[in-house]
């Protein structure tokens, strides 16, 4: 088991209601390494709460999570960011690629944390992945030069450039076209069958979902387990 | 819904954001309207003192050193039926507690009670016998109150001038007790001045028929007063009416038994103008010249002490004796004789000198012959009962006096022994006092010759002038120093500080609302529409900034005038500058700050919503990067073009160079711009094929954000640039105060004395007079009062004192250095083109550089009209500036020029004293030039006073530059609190991508305090370099606090704001702005 999600509760405060809106209440979810999982679930359902609950970016209010056997609620800060970086890549709706590095340094970006990982491998490495996601003739381009399907890969290739063991991507196609989504979508799966990456993706599409292995739909705080919705599709 | 809704709302809605903006725009207002505000309160304060200082006032009568009769402003009172007052002022000083203290250069002024009629409080001018009343200036001074008693030592003015040749010297002061009656308030008229100055003269009012006893004079006046009422063509036409000889020290005689009518003067000689008026318009006008000689020579047989007369008869050498001098020293007719006299030159110089004559006749000493009134009236010698009392401006040998002598004294006083022709007297003994001794007529009744005089001659030609002393007074007053502009001056960086702070923000605001314009656009709205909105939406953030502004304007100019009358002091002199509110000046201030935003705001937006439409149709392409070679190119050009002037200037030790100031500022700090323009777009495309590092990531951050960094960078350097090099600048005129070439021109003293001096100095008994050493060397100076034209003195000033000395002492020793210099001035020996008269009869004179560009507002080459004693136009053309130096506030001309103008004029009060080797000190000085009221100061301190207001601006304009720079920084901080939520999203990436909270901090804390660095050197540099000349001469006492100072505080503040700014933004929930949606 990858990462186990245990009675987690997270709440939302606001000066209009004192007791918090309840984001996320007691949920559970058991992931496997080289899962490919799919949340679904209406705006405002909590799925990216959840996302940078997994991700460490937040913490939750109750309940437990455990990463490869490690109990993630006693780390600290500092602790919890050497985890993000060894362990999870993120990629977001928007690539938020830096507009003035190339995309060979955006790839890079996250090794800037340690210098051990500067070396000759890491770049050999970035230099696979650039290949890997068909970027290799516009590594040295700035974003802003760039198309959004491959700003969006980019983003990807950041996310792997630390071999992490899990993606996190939260609705990673949401600001492509059809084409480019299908491309990326495409992409993810071919990572997680040959790399064994685990990937959860938020997402309100069908088409992304139904790449998934298992898609959970988000409701009420709780994941319940959809198979509906893989033989009939869904509407965000 | 109506556009003006949308307005509306949007500003309702942004009002948060934008209060910045506001405040901006408040802070500019507050600046702009508080320096106009200035301006209006010291221009309105100049003119209430005028006010103060002249009371009711509004026109003077003054007649020169002339004394006329206190009558004469009844006499106008009642001709023009306005209050008139008469005064009879004198120069003094006073010694207080015994001689514990002295207080110089008193302003003594006899009055009567007519003076009250000027003041609302009349009864301020009522004082006794031996009373006095002081101003408030001369009580804290000199610590005297009510009943206290001092020591008053004036000026004994006589009918006649102090170096009329003959009349002697002594008894040139008086002295007396006198008692403190009251303390006048300047509202009393305590500070009553006829000088266009704003600070308070030392005023003492003693009772004016007392003073006249004092003096021995019959109810004399020098000074007359008219009140409002009567205009100045009406004023000279009454003065033309009530004059009379009186006035002017004239006097007509008739001589019955000899049937003439004569003209004489109190002044002993009579006036040239009178004399040419005589003999051109009165027919029978014959010119009389009788001179005091030393002796009559012939054979070894000596007659001492004897006048000689003109006779119209005579010609050429030929000389009649009386039969009392033939018999004296044996002469007949035809015999050679010799004649010794006194040339008597300026300041009582004594020149020896001998003559011959052929005796042509001996005549009986009867009838016409016999006439003592051709004897001048020679106070101590012709009234004398006998030659042992001669008191007499020229040394006499009472040995030489024989009992022959002393019986012709008694029997026929002065009558002269000998006649020459008139040609022959007026050319031996003529003087810059006059041709004559006396005019006669025959026949002419006295009567008649003195209504042909008062009706012929002008009161002007007298030296009678009528001054318009309020009109003037205000005018000076309104025209003087610009406050108003100075301050925007030198509020200029605080100024331009906060408009380009609120420019940025509305730059921010513009990106933030990016979207907002996308939409309005897409939405159909045209590019004018879009651009009204949001010119329309900042015109109401501007109007609330304005409108906030104006009190904050109060609050400024109130903390500015509580700096000027007390620690900037020295800027104005006085410390009575109190505020005065122009709706104007606020009307001018607000709208020049409304149409300046508003303009800009416009000029912003459309260049923004340009770029926007650019942006949108470049989406799709990737166009290449303009390579910036232009710009490497320029700013390398700049560079190499400002080090090539730089060194080609050369850095002259001590000389403060305009143009190394602009060269700094406006080559190389905007070339060192450039290139790191250039440098940061280098690096934007540079990308390393190995090593990645935080560092590469913070230059990229910077780069990245290529205009904003340039933008701070710019607006950093040009503030550090200005206040360092501003304080590097601050002169020290202590040292090398000793080279000639030096402001002080060598002169070790300036000492400026209360009563002339009558002698020459630098004559063994002038040094014996005034304990002065043999090797000390001294200059000194006749003067005509005028306005200090110095910058102690905040009006405007038209004519100012005129000093004149010999320029041969300043030639010798090449004395002072000449900034600018006209085709007149002869470049190897500039001080003796003084002496040359220039065609027209123009007079050559030099001034300061900073007295004719900012005293007078002239230029050199420029002339100067005075007028003469005798009422002529004194035509002075500015040949030469001179380097700031001692005479900041004269205009210099030579002494044979001024003599010419002014003969009245009598003595020097003004010396410049090179002690030489000698150990003279200001003790000594004191004690040798004690009873001439001696300001003594050395020539170094005098300069030093000076550049205090230099240096006062100086540290005004720090004050207000380092103000500057802190609202910058602070203005960063805002625009770095900006930056940085901008920025959220990245740093919330960086999060998501394993950073510590603590490295993304240190990195943007890195990436802000490197932007305060490279700002810092990029305006440290070039201010270095524009300073260069100062910092390696000795001149100057350079500020170099400055430059840790401002490095700190730029550094330190910037790090400070983004230290806050920072912290704030990640308090912010940071995985927000990660959020999808």
């Amino acid at each position: 088991m990858l990462l186990k999600l245990n009675q987690i509760s997270k709440s939302y405060f606001s000066g209009k209601i004192p007791k918090g809106r309840v984001i996320l209440d007691q949920l559970d979810l058991e992931v496997n390494s080289g899962e490919r999982i799919a949340i679904v679930g209406p705006s405002g359902s909590g799925k990216t709460t959840l996302l940078n609950l997994i991700g460490t970016l937040d913490r939750p209010d109750s309940g437990e999570m455990v990463f490869e056997n490690q109990k993630l609620s006693g780390f600290t800060d500092q602790q919890l960011a050497q985890f993000r970086n060894e362990k999870i890549g993120f990629v977001f709706q928007l690539h938020h690629l830096l507009p003035q590095l190339t995309l060979f340094e955006n790839i890079l970006l996250p090794t800037l944390t340690d210098k051990k990982l500067q070396g000759k491998e890491t770049i050999e490495h970035a230099q696979k992945l650039i290949n890997r996601m068909g970027l290799a003739e516009v590594a040295h381009q700035k974003p802003s030069e760039l198309s959004g399907g491959e700003c969006q890969r980019t983003a990807v290739a950041r996310a792997l450039i630390n071999r992490p063991g899990l993606i996190l991507a939260d609705e990673p196609t949401g600001a492509l076209d059809q084409k480019s989504s299908g491309i990326l979508a495409d992409l993810l799966v071919e990572l997680n069958k040959e790399e064994g990456v685990t990937l959860i993706v938020v997402t309100h599409s069908m088409d992304l979902a139904k790449k998934m292995e298992r898609i959970y739909r988000i409701e009420n705080g709780k994941l319940k387990e959809s198979s509906e919705l893989r033989v009939a599709g869904f509407e965000s | 819904m109506p556009l003006y809704k949308l307005i509306l709302k949007s500003v309702w809605y942004y009002r948060k954001l934008n209060l910045t903006i506001v405040l901006g725009i408040a802070l500019s207002t507050a600046i702009l309207v508080g320096a106009l505000i200035i301006g209006d309160s010291v221009k309105y304060s100049l003119q209430q003192i005028t006010v103060q200082r002249l009371g009711n006032t509004s026109q003077v009568i003054t007649a020169g050193e002339r004394l006329f009769r206190q009558q004469l402003a009844t006499e106008l009172a009642e001709k023009t039926g306005t209050e008139t007052a008469a005064l009879l002022r004198a120069n003094g000083f006073g010694v207080i507690n015994g001689g514990e203290l002295r207080v110089n250069q008193l302003a003594v002024w006899g009055v009567d009670a007519t003076m009250g009629n000027f003041t609302n409080y009349p009864e301020s001018f009522q004082l006794q016998n031996n009373e006095v009343a002081i101003n408030e200036n001369l009580a804290s001074l000199s610590g005297l109150k009510a009943g206290d008693e001092f020591l008053l030592r004036v000026d004994k003015l006589n009918t006649f001038p102090a170096n009329t040749p003959f009349v002697s010297e002594q008894e040139s002061t008086i002295s007396f007790r006198v008692t403190v009656a009251r303390i006048l308030k300047p509202d009393e008229l305590g500070n009553f001045n006829l000088r266009n100055i704003q600070s308070a003269p030392r005023n003492v009012f003693v009772n004016l028929k007392w003073l006249n006893e004092q003096m021995g004079l019959q109810q004399k006046a020098n000074v007359l007063l008219v009140a409002d009422g009567v205009s100045d063509a009406d004023l000279i036409e009454n003065l033309q009416k009530c004059w009379t000889l009186d006035d002017v020290n004239l006097e007509v005689r008739e001589n019955q038994a000899l049937n003439y009518t004569e003209l004489i003067s109190d002044r002993v000689f009579v006036e040239p103008v009178v004399e040419e008026f005589c003999t051109k318009n009165i027919p029978g006008s014959q010119a009389v010249f009788s001179y005091f000689i030393n002796e009559f020579i012939l054979n070894g047989r000596q007659t001492p002490y004897s006048f000689v007369s003109s006779d119209p008869k005579l010609s050429g050498n030929e000389m009649t004796v009386s039969k009392w001098l033939a018999d004296d020293i044996n002469v007949k007719a035809n015999d050679t004789i010799q004649l010794s006299y006194f040339e008597v030159g300026p300041l009582r110089k004594l020149v020896l000198k001998d003559t011959t004559f052929v005796v042509n006749a001996v005549y009986a000493l009867t009838g016409e012959k016999a006439d003592q009134n051709l004897m001048p009236v020679i106070p101590g010698l012709s009234d004398a009962g006998n030659c042992r009392d001669w008191k007499t401006g020229v040394p006499v040998d009472l040995k030489k006096i024989r009992p022959q002598d002393e019986a012709y004294w008694k029997q026929h006083k002065g009558t002269p022994k000998a006649f020459v022709s008139l040609e022959t007297a007026q050319k031996l003994w003529g003087n810059r006092f006059g041709q004559s001794t006396a005019i006669r007529i025959d026949g002419l009744k006295k009567v008649e010759f003195e209504n042909e005089l008062l009706a012929g001659l002008r009161p002007s030609q007298l030296g009678f002038e009528v001054k318009n002393a309020k009109s003037d007074g205000l005018s000076a007053a309104s025209n003087g120093t610009d406050f108003g502009g100075l301050f925007i001056g030198l509020s200029f960086f605080v100024l331009f500080a906060a408009v380009l702070l609120a420019f940025l923000l509305f730059k921010l605001y513009l990106g933030f609302r990016r979207t907002e314009i996308g939409t309005l656009t897409a939405l159909g709205f045209s590019f004018r529409t879009v651009r009204k909105i949001f010119v329309s939406e900042a015109s109401v953030f501007v109007f609330a900034g304005i409108v906030l502004g104006i009190p904050l304007s109060i609050f400024y100019n109130q903390l500015i005038l509580k700096a000027i009358n007390s620690i900037w002091v020295d800027i104005v002199r006085t410390s009575i500058v109190n505020i005065s509110i122009r709706p104007e000046s606020i009307i001018t201030g607000c709208l020049t700050i409304a149409v300046l935003s508003i303009g800009v705001i416009y000029w912003i937006l459309s260049r923004f919503l340009k770029n926007e439409v650019i942006v949108l149709q470049r989406k799709a392409t990737s166009g290449k990067a303009k390579s910036g070679r232009l710009t490497l190119w320029i700013g390398l050009g700049l560079l190499v073009v400002s080090i090539v002037v730089l060194l080609m200037s050369g850095f002259r030790s001590g000389e403060i160079n305009p143009e190394m100031f602009f060269i700094s500022g406006f080559g190389l700090l905007p070339a060192l711009i450039l290139l790191f323009s250039y440098l940061l777009r280098k690096i934007a495309g540079y990308e390393s094929s190995s090593a990645f590092s935080m560092r590469s990531l913070l230059l990229k951050r910077l780069s990245g954000e290529r205009k904003r960094t340039v933008m701070i960078v710019s607006f950093l350097s040009v503030g550090v640039f200005m206040v360092v090099s501003t304080g590097l600048n601050r002169k020290d005129l202590t040292s090398h105060a000793e080279l000639p070439s030096s402001g002080t021109g060598g002169y070790d003293y300036l000492v400026e004395t209360t009563m002339p001096v009558l002698f020459d100095v630098n004559s063994k008994q002038g040094r014996d007079e005034l304990n002065l050493p043999e090797d000390a060397q001294v200059v000194q100076f006749q003067s005509q009062p005028g306005d200090d034209a110095s910058c102690l003195n905040l009006n405007r000033i038209s004519r100012p004192r005129i000093i004149a000395c010999n320029p041969a002492a300043f030639d010798a020793r090449s004395a002072f250095t000449f900034v600018t210099k006209t085709d007149d001035l002869d470049a190897g020996h500039p001080w003796l083109s003084l002496n040359k008269t220039l065609a027209g009869g123009v007079i050559p004179a030099f001034a300061d550089q900073t007295v004719i560009q900012w005293g007078l507002i002239k230029n050199i080459g420029d002339t100067l009209i005075y007028k003469t004693e005798d009422g002529h136009d004194l035509k002075l053309k500015l040949i030469g500036g001179l380097a700031n130096s001692v005479f900041q506030g004269n205009v210099i001309i030579a002494d044979n020029h001024f003599i010419q103008a002014f003969p009245s004029v009598s003595g020097s009060n003004v010396f410049l004293i090179d002690t030489a080797n000698s150990t003279l000190v200001a003790e000594d000085l004191q004690n040798g030039m004690r009873n001439y009221g001696p300001e003594i100061g050395k020539t170094t301190d005098r300069l030093l006073n000076f550049y205090t207001i230099e240096n006062t601006y100086l540290n005004i304009f720090l004050m207000l530059g380092a103000l500057g720079l802190l609202i910058g920084t602070l203005g960063l901080g805002i625009l770095i609190f900006r930056i940085t939520f901008e920025q959220i999203p990245e740093y919330a990436l960086l999060l998501s991508l394993g950073f510590r909270k603590s490295v993304i901090f240190r990195m943007v804390m890195n990436e802000k305090v490197f932007l305060m660095t490279v700002s810092v050197f990029i305006g440290l540099i070039p201010a270095v370099l524009s300073a260069l000349p100062s910092l390696i001469s000795s001149l100057y006492s350079n500020l170099w606090i400055w430059l840790p100072a401002i490095s700190v505080l730029v550094i330190v503040s910037g790090a400070l704001f983004s230290f806050v700014a920072i912290r704030m933004a990640f308090k912010q929930n940071l995985v927000q702005a990660l959020r999808n949606d």
